[in-house]
């Protein structure tokens, strides 16, 4: 997804014009529904959310900057966050399964398709800190459901994302 | 917590972009991206770093209904903004597309009935955008009497939730969930003050309110009109 191609689109979403939002839509609705049902782990759950955060793109098209990174990355964090709210409303995992086992699995297996300056520099990291940056980045998972899936204290948890993110702007920076 | 050393903001900030910043602490950092550059700039360089970890996911297609509900969502409301891109400096300014208040006493005084049980200190009226008139507030000593009109459409699987911006303040007071229908009083915050309220908001949230103490989708503002 070229930053160059999506701008445009973005910047006439702004000005009310719904086949360019069609058009964003049709760019990017697949990733960015692939990231919510990663951390949600259900169909309708991600379905909502990622209906919620196209509305808020509508609505708040006009508030992107340049500053604010790519217009996919900017639409990812919309996404992601809305994401978040909904795995914290309907808590998820410690309280009810949501029942779609075919994304149940929490294994995680990641294949850049893109060689990044961050991807050069996640691979840097120690594996433990790689694995827990990874859970939460791409499950969604908390402090506490760290925890449980890698069975470590939570303290050694928060350390491993605390350096691991500490390394990863040292590197970033560099 | 002193927020002005950048290792903390920047520490904060990426935590809260991976997701791992929860509860009260979450919410004590979307409050400071309000008021705080450092914090936002923060926040806006872990967003860039971090996203390009999606690239290792493959996409998977929604259902059709997913954008067929979408259309039916902006059909129904327009743009609060259809400005060129750039950032506004308080994003309640966005979503000011208030009534005037001699529309609002107007549309009041006519639905209003002439007597009044409790003494009525000020009152709002909540339009969408085709000016449609959707709840009454009528702010007295004992509490917010809110009256839901018979022109609102509520979505049945969500809830409606107002909101107080104090002047000077980005951050948003909740005040309670709105009724879909028939009337309904709200608890008075010790805050509430009208000389001191900028703005009142309705936001669009998940059934029992805001999952995070923010709103999540600020759908009609309007202002409060002393009388």
């Amino acid at each position: 997804m070229d930053n160059d191609d999506l701008l445009p689109l973005l910047c006439a979403t702004a000005q009310g014009d719904k086949n360019a939002f069609s058009s964003l839509y049709q760019q990017t609705s697949g990733k960015l529904f692939a990231i919510s049902l990663n951390m949600l782990t259900n169909r309708a759950y991600a379905e909502e959310a990622l209906q919620d955060a196209f509305i808020k793109i509508w609505h708040n098209a006009s508030e992107y900057n340049a500053s604010k990174g790519t217009v996919i990355s900017w639409m990812i964090s919309i996404v992601r966050y809305r994401s978040l709210d909904s795995l914290r409303y309907h808590k998820v995992r410690k309280e009810q399964s949501l029942g779609d086992d075919e994304y149940e699995n929490e294994s995680i297996d990641v294949n850049y398709d893109e060689e990044t300056k961050l991807v050069n520099c996640i691979e840097q990291l120690e594996p433990q800190q790689k694995q827990a940056i990874h859970l939460a980045y791409y499950k969604g998972l908390s402090h506490s459901e760290l925890v449980d899936h890698i069975e470590t204290p939570l303290g050694t948890v928060k350390s491993w994302i605390r350096r691991g993110l500490m390394q990863l702007q040292r590197c970033l920076t560099l | 917590m002193n927020y002005n050393k950048p290792e903390l903001l920047d520490a904060l900030a990426g935590q809260y972009v991976l997701g791992t910043l929860r509860g009260l602490a979450r919410k004590r950092f979307q409050r400071l991206l309000l008021n705080s550059n450092q914090a936002r700039e923060a926040t806006n360089m872990w967003e860039q770093n971090l996203n390009n970890l999606a690239s290792a996911i493959t996409p998977q297609t929604p259902r059709d209904d997913v954008w067929v509900n979408i259309l039916q969502r902006i059909e129904h409301r327009p743009q609060t903004s259809k400005t060129v891109i750039h950032t506004k400096p308080s994003i309640w300014r966005t979503w000011s597309f208030v009534a005037t208040a001699a529309c609002i006493v107007l549309a009041f005084l006519v639905i209003q009935p002439s007597t009044n049980v409790m003494q009525t200190q000020q009152i709002a009226l909540v339009q969408n955008q085709d000016k449609q008139s959707l709840w009454f507030i009528d702010v007295s000593e004992q509490g917010l009497s809110i009256k839901a009109s018979s022109q609102l459409v509520a979505q049945t699987n969500k809830d409606y939730e107002l909101w107080m911006i104090l002047k000077g303040q980005d951050a948003p007071i909740s005040l309670g969930l709105l009724p879909k229908q028939g009337s309904k009083i709200l608890f008075k915050d010790n805050r509430f003050n009208a000389s001191d309220i900028a703005l009142l908001a309705v936001s669009l949230e998940p059934i029992g309110g805001s999952p995070n103490g923010s709103p999540t989708e600020v759908l009609y503002t309007t202002e409060l009109v002393l009388l």
